[in-house]
């Protein structure tokens, strides 16, 4: 047992830290979430990428440094310490590439995870249908085999960005003779083909980049097909399996989140009554809490452990924490907390929105009901609903 | 960083827990309930055989000198079978402090703890209520920077019942004559520390235990044509209790590094753990109760056993919400006058 960080790891964090400090935008970009600001946000990634640091752990062949698995935590702890922007890449970084890395052919390595990295090639989910949410084998959208590649139909929907990306991925039924699971195959298509039509949602929170996706007979070529054909399910298996464990929300991201929170009550909480005041000791004791946890995390996987079932109750802890920590925010802002803009709004709004989105934690990345059975029936044993 | 114990401290706990479940599975509780003493004849020597009385106590003193990293996983298999014995208080957080205080007195009382297994009550500001007092050989007493230990028949007690019927708790009305007293607040911190630290894994035991319980239990029970277990609210009542348990767990052994390294910070650490342990605990108490349903609230179930040890431990050495507001305080500041109320 050994709770220091390394020379090796104190190095690096310095590296981050100068970095960033001398980086990192002095006032907020628009949200990525908007055309406007997903275009300043690229070219955030573009820096980011050109200094090697938007994909820190991976091989430098692709844009990485080859970071480990600890210093990758570092370098996030350090990005939210830093209030660098939000990172518009990654549900490509984090969610499609270790499906490339685990699936993909050599060619398709050697094509796609540079530009990712370098931001020059945009990914967005397609993962939901408006029938198919957390009952993902219930998936409707088609892939017909044609010559030289397959024709896909269908719709997609809760595409975060794909307004504004170039690529999609997602999971359509190549035999329809199958029925769940079975039968699946996992495609990459370009979000501009004939056949291919996005269209925004409006979110809660007001941002437009949220989209459905319409297909009608998008040809795709047999290079998109990611994985064995029919074998989709367990490519998605596995991409699944790191967005709700740590690659989706690092402790970083909560660490920062604390810290602002004891911020604003210096700020904006002397009036705050110990029932807010224990709030905030509650956050922060759980940011703690999720950062040693992801340590012995990490350290198990690095002694050879599976992150299997356990990052259920990962997701289920950080989303439910984030939700709290913002409720918290508010309690400090009292009437204030609704004001989204204007000149008493408290720091433009920010926390209202940090609010409505920390609301979406609970939903996306597999609900956290769907996290709580796989935890009962996978961890502890219990059996199948 | 490596967060992970090591082969041997699993090796120390996995022969601790083989020795408890032979010796002091719910059948023997129970007899320790029904006792005058609430303890369980040849427990106190078995354990002593182990060496464990001398776990925190140096080798220059016959003890082994263990970090508290060493021994935490065997505090925790401890509350895991909810033992009867005053373990902890002898070994964990009275015989350090014994030695520490270094005077011929005190070395005397280490080597009869280390050699002829005497036991150590404890009562503290915050855990005023010695456990097994009636049995025990001496009773340290601290309040403030003061720390007395009397021979426990020296103590005026004014004998309690706890819920938990083994722990036979006793508060401390005066003594008659000290082997020593003394004014170390350093001393008396770091056992205060440890008393809620032992506290804190004990409780992550407790409720591991109380979970195993209900998840057996709901996996056996069958109601509907189908195991209760089934069912999604029972799932997701285990589920919280899994996850509240597992998400203390870091914090604790944490602490022990804090204070194993003598963290500046190792206050706060301690009592973030206790926070989260004693919330732990108590809702594993809740969720096993509930899963476990009529028959749960029976005498005969087994799992009262382990709920009222953690009702006790919840309350000891600060329960969440003291903790809570100690961190608030510690991170916030004191919380600024009112200002008087706007007509």
């Amino acid at each position: 047992m050994d709770l220091r960080f390394s020379a090796a790891e104190c190095a690096f964090r310095d590296a981050c830290r100068t970095w960033l400090a001398a980086n990192v935008p002095s006032s907020p970009l628009p949200s990525g979430d908007t055309r406007e600001g997903f275009r300043r946000h690229l070219e955030w990634e573009r820096r980011l990428f050109d200094a090697g640091w938007s994909a820190v752990s991976w091989p430098r062949a692709y844009g990485g440094r080859e970071a480990t698995l600890f210093e990758w935590l570092i370098f996030e702890e350090e990005y939210y310490l830093a209030g660098a922007p939000q990172r518009v890449t990654q549900n490509g970084i984090f969610l499609l590439a270790p499906s490339i890395f685990a699936f993909g052919t050599d060619a398709q390595k050697e094509r796609f995870l540079r530009p990712m990295a370098a931001a020059q090639q945009t990914w967005a989910q397609a993962w939901s249908e408006p029938n198919s949410g957390s009952d993902l084998a219930s998936v409707r959208s088609r892939a017909r085999r044609v010559e030289g590649g397959w024709r896909l139909s269908g719709q997609k929907t809760w595409s975060t960005r794909a307004a504004f990306c170039d690529m999609g991925y997602g999971l359509f039924r190549s035999d329809p003779d199958q029925t769940r699971h079975r039968g699946l195959t996992y495609f990459l298509f370009p979000l501009d083909a004939p056949g291919v039509t996005v269209r925004g949602v409006g979110r809660l929170d007001g941002d437009d980049g949220f989209a459905e996706i319409f297909l009608d007979d998008a040809f795709v070529d047999d290079s998109l097909v990611l994985g064995e054909v029919g074998r989709g399910w367990d490519v998605a298996m596995a991409t699944t399996g790191s967005e709700r464990g740590l690659s989706l929300r690092s402790p970083g991201r909560f660490m920062a989140t604390a810290r602002r929170l004891v911020g604003l009550h210096a700020r904006a909480g002397a009036h705050a009554g110990d029932a807010t005041r224990d709030a905030i000791a509650q956050v922060w004791t759980e940011a703690e809490a999720y950062r040693w946890y992801t340590y012995g995390s990490v350290t198990r996987m690095l002694l050879g452990g599976e992150f299997g079932a356990e990052s259920s109750m990962n997701k289920v802890f950080w989303s439910e924490l984030d939700v709290r920590a913002q409720e918290t925010a508010l309690h400090l802002l009292g009437p204030a907390a609704e004001l989204v803009d204007g000149p008493d709004a408290i720091d433009g709004g920010a926390w209202m929105k940090a609010f409505e989105f920390a609301l979406a934690g609970p939903i996306y990345a597999g609900t956290n009901e769907i996290q709580r059975n796989v935890i009962a029936q996978r961890v502890l044993g219990l059996p199948r609903t | 960083m490596h967060f992970a114990f090591t082969e041997d401290q699993h090796a120390l706990r996995d022969s601790v827990r083989a020795l408890l479940g032979d010796l002091c599975p719910p059948p023997v509780l129970r007899i320790a309930w029904a006792s005058e003493d609430g303890r369980v004849p040849g427990l106190w020597q078995a354990i002593g055989d182990l060496g464990l009385l001398g776990m925190s106590v140096s080798d220059r003193s016959g003890g082994l000198a263990l970090p508290v990293l060493d021994v935490l996983l065997v505090l925790e298999e401890l509350g895991y079978a909810a033992v009867p014995e005053p373990v902890v208080e002898t070994a964990f957080v009275a015989a350090p402090a014994i030695e520490a205080v270094g005077s011929a007195e005190a070395r005397g009382v280490i080597a009869e703890i280390v050699e002829a297994g005497a036991s150590v009550t404890v009562s503290t500001d915050a855990a005023p209520f010695a456990p097994w007092a009636s049995s025990a050989r001496y009773a340290l007493i601290i309040r403030g920077a003061e720390l007395t230990l009397c021979a426990a028949d020296r103590v005026q007690w004014r004998h309690g019942q706890s819920v938990d019927g083994a722990r036979h708790p006793s508060a401390v009305a005066g003594w008659s004559g000290a082997v020593f007293s003394v004014s170390d607040p350093i001393v008396a911190a770091a056992a205060r520390r440890r008393g809620t630290l032992a506290a804190s894994a004990a409780l992550l035991g407790l409720s591991r235990r109380m979970l195993a319980m209900a998840v057996e239990y709901a996996k056996v029970r069958e109601q509907f044509d189908r195991p209760i277990g089934a069912f999604q609210a029972v799932q997701h009542r285990l589920a919280d209790a899994a996850i509240a348990t597992e998400f203390a767990r870091p914090l604790v052994v944490r602490a022990a590094w804090s204070i194993d390294t003598d963290d500046p910070d190792g206050e706060l650490h301690v009592a973030m753990a206790k926070m989260m342990a004693s919330d732990a605990g108590t809702t594993a108490a809740k969720a096993a109760l509930q899963v476990h349903g009529a028959i749960g609230y029976s005498y005969e179930c087994d799992l009262h056993l382990y709920m009222k040890r953690a009702w006790g431990l919840a309350a000891a050495f600060g329960d969440a919400p003291t903790h809570r507001r100690a961190i608030a305080d510690a991170l916030l500041g004191p919380r600024a006058a009112q200002p008087p109320p706007t007509p």
